[in-house]
């Protein structure tokens, strides 16, 4: 899950770079965006385990609950 | 037709009563219902029953099953044909027709065999360094027609495939003695059961065993398990069913063949099996050893010789010699001589096996010996045997060479378990010395595996293994029923193996490592000595286990071999990775029911049936079927281009614009959102008027560009690219979501709801006048880009006034129902102003000749707004937009970018091909300044007009280029993209 940088004004080139370019890629848990493309259309957040391809927990974005637990 | 000299008078799971007729390389044979391609042949005494993939060699059968890597066949003719198939997977069919791949005229006589003599020439990776001269490139097809593998067909597939997704508690794979036992536990205990066996009946390994299950021979234990398991509703098994694949989350994808000869059904299906718990109950595979000249016929892995004896009633020879690391050796050999077929010896490479060498009586066995060299032409003759030193690491130097005669040689290196689906799982691997294989490690893996896959190799134990997992399987899901006793052996053999891989080396004639590409011990050093020496390495550079095999023989020894080499544990040098598939799946199965127009459905417009009626020429656009052209009485495609552009420019066209995608964006923040949406600002767009926008991704590049209308304060309809539609719509939801949930706004893409009808040219406005009757469509009441919503017809109705041909152009919209009905009124009512429907073709060259952009065509992956005219509209915004700061990067801030303009031909007769390049002289070498992008005639400016990408052709209007294409250079100059009516007087008119 990364988040848009702005005003643009305000964005330095690095962190624009890093924003467009560079990702991480951890070994272990990652909170991502999912997006239900065959169904009802929704994005939401799923919490993966990139080793064992194991779901730890999906909420809804913005579910603040959820995120504090994590 | 050859007899079946080589038949045992009896026994067997054939059926006698039933003869099958059958063609190998154009010769007829005879076989029996029951039998596999490969033991019909070994019983008709062919011998010979491939070559090999590099060199030509004669192959003989190795294996009876899955591990066969040279009898590779291709079976059928025309376009049923399968190229690549193990003949001892092949079941036998009456007429079955079946050709060695590899070889011409056949696999006994191929007339490449010399290429044996230029092995020298062809060592690993020779492609790199021998043919080097004039290039390897040169020598390139004629290598790959010489080596290889069969004939793809050329015909489009006429059989069918389908699919399955199916869902269970407990996923078996393998059907052998532990998979039963496995099955048996889980179904008693009330689990949902998969059952799923590679080859056509159950009972794996356990078919050729000579031992009891609970009292019973195995093949009536197996039939009378069956019986039960096929009894219980919570159990459903498969035969024919491989498991070739293991994906996240226990996704298990298997592929079952449709029995031979069934009339009906589909060929093949696919099944996607999400399991809760899966146990792999894959077996093991037995290894060969590594020796000169271990590849002639008759040199075979000991189970195999016995399975051909015992399951399909085959002498694979008359006089066997039985090389063994393992107990497992003695068994073979005694299976094999109690249906008559005569043991020469017993060669035991341990020095101490006594264990197993008093229970087998009559025949010599000599401990701590192994072979030399195999002998023999065309086939095994004999087999040199010596003592090993008491290290087993060199030849005893007191010792003699002793020569034994014998048509077989039955080899029995030790027992791979088969953990390609284990590993696959993500399941991790333990070497184990006792086994001398790799074994499942525990790690915190899905997978469950039992039996000889988990290396426990005895009858008995994987009985009592896979009954144990299973129950704790189905326990795992919650069946906690009476799973009742475990079937039982009370066989007493023995499972003892030890490390042996390879006779010390002797002498310089070839000693196979993986027969199925060619790999000799002498490329593995080869590789070694040219320091490759991770197993990943050196597996790509000799090619050693890959293709159709997948290393099920070869692995080991090539790790043993390679460790060996660099004086490593094989612990440490590890494994090759597994990957899916574990046995090759044709592409049909795979492709199942999605083929042809269920692969891509076209769409189509409301108006579909009339273009078709009238001429239209129906072509896919962007995913939609429309028309390009309209064909008429001696009108051909160039005709009726003209035709229909002299119309647009001259008189008034319809055109159906359906497909153009239309999203619907609604709320109190709609102005807002768009606005972050488009470069172009649309906040301030006024109700009832439209605006062209361009839409770029975050790093600056357009996307999409269309007409953006307000149809109310909080109301607005989006117009895309027809192929844009979907992902521009799938992008304001993911913005809308993920990034600005405060924004009140709901989109929906309504592309499909509405009809889509361009009226344009001069006399357009007298057209429309004439049917929308409710609206006031003179000049001052609706001029260019305004939008009008109201009633047409009777039914709710909008109209635009946005043109992509330069001319005077409204758009129609109704709800698609009534799209017919308005297409045909508005022809009806325009007869006498000589109304003319036009395709996809005129349009595309109208709004060429008007300068008029097309995202995707006369745009690539690196255009940006200034690139395209509108660096204005970007520095007239204040807001934030999408992609607006990478506007600022320094690569967006170059000069020399490839940029939108008109070029014009010197010559006003040349149409420029589409893709010339703009060079700075006439022919290559020298850079490309930019290219062609659209280009056709123009009628109505009477020359060639084209529109391209040019390096910094924004400061470069007026300069001269050359354009070049395909050994052809033409003057041109570059001009600003505005061909037809710059001044835009009849767009406004």
């Amino acid at each position: 899950v990364t988040s848009r940088p702005g005003p643009p004004e305000r964005v330095s080139d690095e962190t624009w770079a890093a924003y467009l370019f560079y990702r991480d890629n951890p070994k272990g848990l990652v909170r991502e965006h999912w997006w239900h493309a065959s169904g009802c259309r929704q994005w939401f957040i799923v919490v993966r385990d990139t080793l064992t391809q194991e779901i730890q927990a999906t909420y809804p974005i913005g579910d603040a609950t959820s995120e504090l637990a994590k | 037709v050859t007899d079946n000299a080589w038949r045992l008078a009896q026994g067997g799971l054939i059926d006698r009563s039933r003869p099958l007729g059958f063609t190998f390389d154009g010769v007829r044979h005879r076989g029996f219902y029951g039998d596999s391609l490969a033991s019909a042949l070994l019983a008709s005494g062919v011998r010979i029953v491939g070559r090999s993939f590099k060199l030509h060699r004669p192959r003989g059968l190795l294996g009876s099953w899955t591990e066969e890597p040279n009898a590779i066949v291709q079976i059928g003719s025309g376009a049923h044909t399968v190229p690549n198939l193990k003949a001892t997977q092949v079941e036998l069919i009456e007429g079955l027709e079946a050709r060695s791949v590899n070889c011409w005229p056949n696999a006994a006589f191929d007339a490449l065999a010399p290429l044996q003599l230029l092995a020298p020439l062809l060592p690993a990776g020779f492609y790199y360094k021998t043919f080097k001269w004039p290039s390897w490139q040169w020598y390139e097809p004629l290598v790959r027609r010489m080596a290889g593998l069969g004939v793809a067909p050329t015909f489009p597939d006429p059989d069918r495939y389908t699919e399955r997704h199916a869902s269970c508690d407990v996923l078996v794979v393998g059907g052998g003695p532990s998979g039963i036992a496995a099955a048996l536990a889980a179904g008693r205990a009330g689990a949902r059961v998969l059952l799923a066996e590679d080859r056509p009946v159950l009972g794996g390994a356990v078919r050729s065993e000579t031992e009891h299950i609970d009292g019973q021979d195995c093949a009536s234990w197996v039939e009378a398990t069956e019986h039960e398991l096929r009894g219980l509703d919570n159990v459903h098994v498969l035969t024919r069913c491989t498991a070739f694949g293991y994906y996240d989350h226990q996704l298990v994808a298997l592929r079952e063949l449709r029995p031979p000869g069934a009339a009906a059904g589909c060929r093949e299906r696919l099944w996607q099996v999400r399991a809760r718990q899966v146990l792999l109950a894959t077996g093991a595979i037995e290894r060969p050893m590594v020796f000169p000249d271990n590849d002639l016929p008759g040199i075979m892995l000991a189970s195999a010789a016995v399975n051909y004896a015992v399951q399909y009633a085959v002498r694979p020879g008359r006089r066997a010699v039985v090389v063994t690391a393992t107990d497992s050796g003695y068994a073979a050999a005694l299976a094999l001589q109690s249906r008559g077929i005569a043991i020469a010896a017993v060669v035991d490479v341990r020095p101490g096996a006594v264990t197993a060498a008093e229970s087998f009586a009559g025949t010599p066995v000599l401990q701590g010996c192994a072979p030399v060299r195999a002998r023999g032409h065309r086939a095994v003759e004999s087999l040199e045997v010596r003592r090993l030193s008491a290290d087993g690491q060199s030849w005893d130097a007191a010792a003699t060479t002793r020569h034994l005669e014998c048509d077989l040689v039955c080899v029995s290196g030790g027992w791979t378990p088969t953990v390609h689906l284990y590993s696959q799982s993500g399941g991790g691997l333990r070497y184990a010395p006792d086994l001398a294989a790799f074994v499942p490690a525990a790690t915190r893996c899905a997978a469950r595996c039992s039996g000889a896959a988990a290396g426990r190799l005895l009858l008995a134990d994987c009985l009592a293994d896979g009954f144990a997992v299973g129950r704790r399987a189905a326990e795992a899901t919650g069946a906690t029923g009476n799973c009742g006793a475990a079937p039982r052996s009370d066989a007493s053999s023995t499972a003892g193996v030890s490390a042996f891989w390879a006779s010390p080396r002797h002498g310089r004639r070839p000693e196979w490592v993986d027969f199925h590409n060619d790999v000799t011990r002498a490329d593995i050093e080869l590789a070694v000595h040219e320091n490759l020496t991770s197993a990943e390495h050196v597996k790509r550079y000799t090619t050693c286990g890959m293709a159709v095999d997948q290393g099920k023989t070869s692995n080991m020894n090539a790790l043993a071999l390679l460790a060996g080499l660099t004086d490593r544990e094989i612990a440490s040098v590890g494994t090759t990775t597994f990957r899916p598939p574990y046995e090759p799946v044709t592409l049909g199965a795979l492709a199942g029911r999605r083929v042809g127009l269920r692969y891509r459905p076209l769409r189509r417009t409301p108006l579909d049936r009339w273009h078709a009626e009238h001429g239209g020429q129906l072509e896919d656009f962007g995913g939609w079927l429309r028309p390009a052209w309209y064909r008429g009485p001696g009108i051909d495609r160039v005709a009726a281009i003209v035709r229909e552009k002299r119309a647009a420019r001259t008189g008034v066209t319809l055109f159906d614009g359906s497909p153009l995608g239309k999203i619907e964006v609604r709320g109190p923040d709609a102005a807002q959102f768009l606005n972050r949406m488009y470069v172009n600002d649309m906040s301030r767009l006024r109700c009832g008027r439209a605006r062209y926008g361009i839409m770029l991704n975050e790093h600056g590049v357009v996307i999409d560009d269309g007409v953006c209308m307000r149809l109310a304060e909080d109301h607005f309809l989006v117009s895309t690219t027809s192929a844009g539609a979907a992902s521009t719509f799938a992008g304001f939801e993911a913005w809308l979501q993920c990034e600005w949930p405060d924004l009140r706004v709901l989109v929906t893409n309504v592309t499909s709801a509405w009809v889509n009808i361009a009226v344009a040219g001069p006399r357009a406005r007298d057209l429309v006048g004439r049917i929308a009757l409710e609206f006031d469509v003179s000049r001052e009441a609706f001029p260019h880009l305004a939008v009008r919503t109201g009633v047409l017809g009777g039914v709710p109705a909008r109209i635009a006034r946005v043109s992509f041909t330069g001319e005077l152009s409204y758009e129609l919209s109704v709800p698609s129902g009534y799209g017919l009905s308005l297409w045909e009124a508005l022809l009806a009512a325009g007869t006498e102003l000589g109304v003319t429907p036009i395709g996809v073709d005129a349009l595309q060259q109208l709004r060429t000749e008007k300068g008029y952009l097309h995202v995707g065509t006369d745009t690539d992956g690196r255009t940006m707004p200034q690139d395209i005219g509108m660096a204005g509209s970007v520095a007239g915004k204040a807001d934030d937009f999408i992609g607006r700061r990478s506007l600022d990067r320094e690569d967006a801030q170059r000069e020399d970018r490839l940029q939108f303009v008109g070029i014009s031909a010197a010559d006003p007769g040349v149409v420029l091909p589409v893709g010339a390049h703009l060079t700075s002289r006439p022919r290559p070498p020298c850079s490309s300044e930019g290219y062609v992008t659209s280009s056709c005639a123009s009628e109505a400016l009477g020359r060639g007009v084209a529109l391209g990408l040019a390096r910094a052709g924004r400061a470069r209007l007026g300069e001269t280029v050359r354009v070049y294409s395909l050994g052809h250079s033409w003057p041109a100059r570059i001009v600003a993209p505005s061909w037809y009516d710059p001044a835009g007087e009849r767009l406004n008119a």
